[in-house]
């Protein structure tokens, strides 16, 4: 039987691919750097921002700040989907996994999705940690309601980063400016550390199809008034984000692929 | 001197041409937009020179961490730390010289992050005491350059440093009362924050940008440079160590 007859499930790729990231994952940080390293910059990162709601003066505020920032957490981690096919591209791993009779595009979403699920956790620990440090206990009952909703920002991160990566594969010297770069615009506009209304109308317009504005207005809504419609809808929207810029980073991508292919320009960087 | 001069002129020449060298000061606006934005939306103009420091300061201390504190690593990566060592120039004279350049460089930060308050948000930020900022500016500059020293000798040392540095940021924000008087903090952290040469560098620059008068300015230059040089000292020491035993063991270009 040639490769070309070999058939792969696409779920069974996609777990293997992810247990590869996992892996990886797992070669880059330990449980204790992960905990004292990692967490611990998160959690700070949070209480910092909340602090400015103290210095304020206004307790409203700093709960503001706190659920923004912690949310927000989601999106720096689900962001290093950009660094991440960058460094495949450095490695010379890229044209390994195209020459492979599998959908390199499956092999790569899988090796990142690892992002995913660190992105969640972190975000829901740091809302948690932060939450108990400034007082704002959070009931086992609402954290099993929130953090299903901080998932769906980690997947629309997960997917506007896997577009920007696709727009930058041949940029990787510049990866990590532009990882920060996306990220720190989530930061300033979608509603994290003041709602969106503040900002300009051209600049509601685009944070409305951008990752974390509509789930970080579900998960206010849910913290505020409990599970609702609207609430829901927010997520909703949220995971159509994801989705959306999912589907168009990954034909991106295609493009790049079929183009390297050709050009014979796979394993060259910028 | 002159090979401190001549590793500043280097690193100077080196620096527009590698993106992650300039990154930082680039991404910088958005940062300022961040803090401004905070104090604006709350009414809080008289927060400004919050809005504005903290935003400044973050950025050089990250350029102090990636670019200062990586530049003896990146030697070794690209093995260039061979000829630097058999050269008759003290090497931890040029690395002064380097570190010093991008923290020149990292300075610009605040000058960016005034620019965004002044055109981004109309904001006309005070500078009531002008001759206390600029010294507390440069006293920060050389504290920052002998942490910078610190870090880039236990960066080489030790690879498990680089996970824990990276994540150090934010907790030295916080005890280094960057955006929010460290007072604010719970008491038990208190006399952590006196070791943080931040601490004093941050009130010192607010205060500097407030019409009240500001009080004990000799004594908490004097603070900053102190720890300043308290870092210096160490780093200097370990640069000591590290390059002896990487001389005796041949290991310089091992990675």
């Amino acid at each position: 039987m040639s490769l070309d007859q070999v058939r792969f499930r696409p779920a069974e790729l996609l777990l293997q691919a992810a247990q590869v990231g996992f892996a990886d994952f797992r070669a880059q940080y330990t449980l204790r750097t992960w905990l004292f390293g990692w967490i611990t910059r998160v959690v700070s990162q949070v209480i910092f921002f909340a602090m400015l709601g103290r210095l304020i003066g206004s307790d409203e505020r700093t709960s503001f700040l706190l659920i923004g920032n912690a949310v927000a957490i989601a999106s720096i981690e689900a962001f290093q989907v950009i660094d991440y096919t960058a460094s495949e591209r450095r490695a010379g791993t890229l044209p390994m996994m195209i020459t492979a009779p599998a959908s390199p595009l499956l092999g790569l979403v899988g090796r990142s999705s690892v992002l995913i699920a660190a992105a969640w956790v972190s975000s829901s620990l740091a809302l948690v940690v932060a939450g108990w440090f400034f007082g704002i206990g959070l009931t086992p009952a609402t954290v099993v309601m929130v953090v299903p909703a901080i998932g769906t920002v980690a997947f629309a991160a997960f997917g506007f980063g896997l577009f920007i990566a696709a727009v930058t594969v041949r940029l990787t010297r510049f990866s990590s400016f532009l990882s920060n770069l996306g990220y720190l615009s989530l930061l300033a506009f979608c509603g994290v550390q003041v709602p969106t209304d503040f900002w300009p109308a051209p600049i509601q317009h685009v944070t409305s199809v951008v990752p974390l504005t509509h789930g970080l207005r579900g998960v206010r809504e849910l913290l505020a008034d409990g599970p609702s419609i609207q609430a829901a809808a927010h997520l909703l929207l949220e995971v159509a984000v994801g989705v959306g810029w999912l589907a168009v980073g990954a034909l991106l991508l295609r493009r790049h692929i079929e183009h390297g292919r050709r050009a014979g320009t796979l394993d060259s960087m910028a | 001197m002159r090979t401190v001069a001549a590793g500043f002129r280097f690193q100077l020449g080196l620096m527009p041409r590698n993106p992650s060298n300039w990154m930082i000061l680039a991404a910088m606006p958005l940062q300022a937009v961040v803090f401004l934005s905070i104090i604006t939306y709350a009414g809080r103009e008289d927060l400004v020179g919050h809005a504005i420091i903290a935003p400044g300061v973050m950025a050089i201390w990250t350029m102090a961490l990636f670019i200062s504190g990586e530049i003896i690593t990146q030697d070794r990566e690209y093995g260039t730390l061979e000829p630097l060592i058999i050269t008759p120039a003290r090497l931890p004279l040029i690395l002064l010289g380097r570190i010093g350049a991008v923290t020149l460089l990292s300075m610009l930060a605040i000058a960016e992050s005034w620019a965004v308050a002044y055109f981004g948000f109309g904001l006309r930020p005070s500078l009531p005491h002008p001759e206390v900022f600029v010294a507390a500016v440069v006293a920060t500059a050389l504290a920052m350059a002998g942490t910078a020293t610190m870090l880039s000798a236990i960066l080489v040392h030790s690879r498990a440093a680089r996970v824990y540095s990276n994540s150090l940021s934010y907790p030295l924000f916080l005890l280094g009362g960057v955006a929010v008087p460290v007072t604010l903090l719970p008491a038990w952290t208190q006399p952590v924050t006196h070791g943080v040469f931040l601490s004093w560098s941050t009130e010192l620059l607010r205060a500097s940008m407030t019409p009240m008068p500001v009080t004990s300015v000799p004594l908490r230059l004097m603070m900053i440079l102190l720890l300043g040089g308290v870092s210096l000292a160490v780093g200097l020491m370990l640069f000591h160590v590290i390059l002896r035993r990487l001389r005796s063991t041949g290991s310089v270009s091992a990675q």
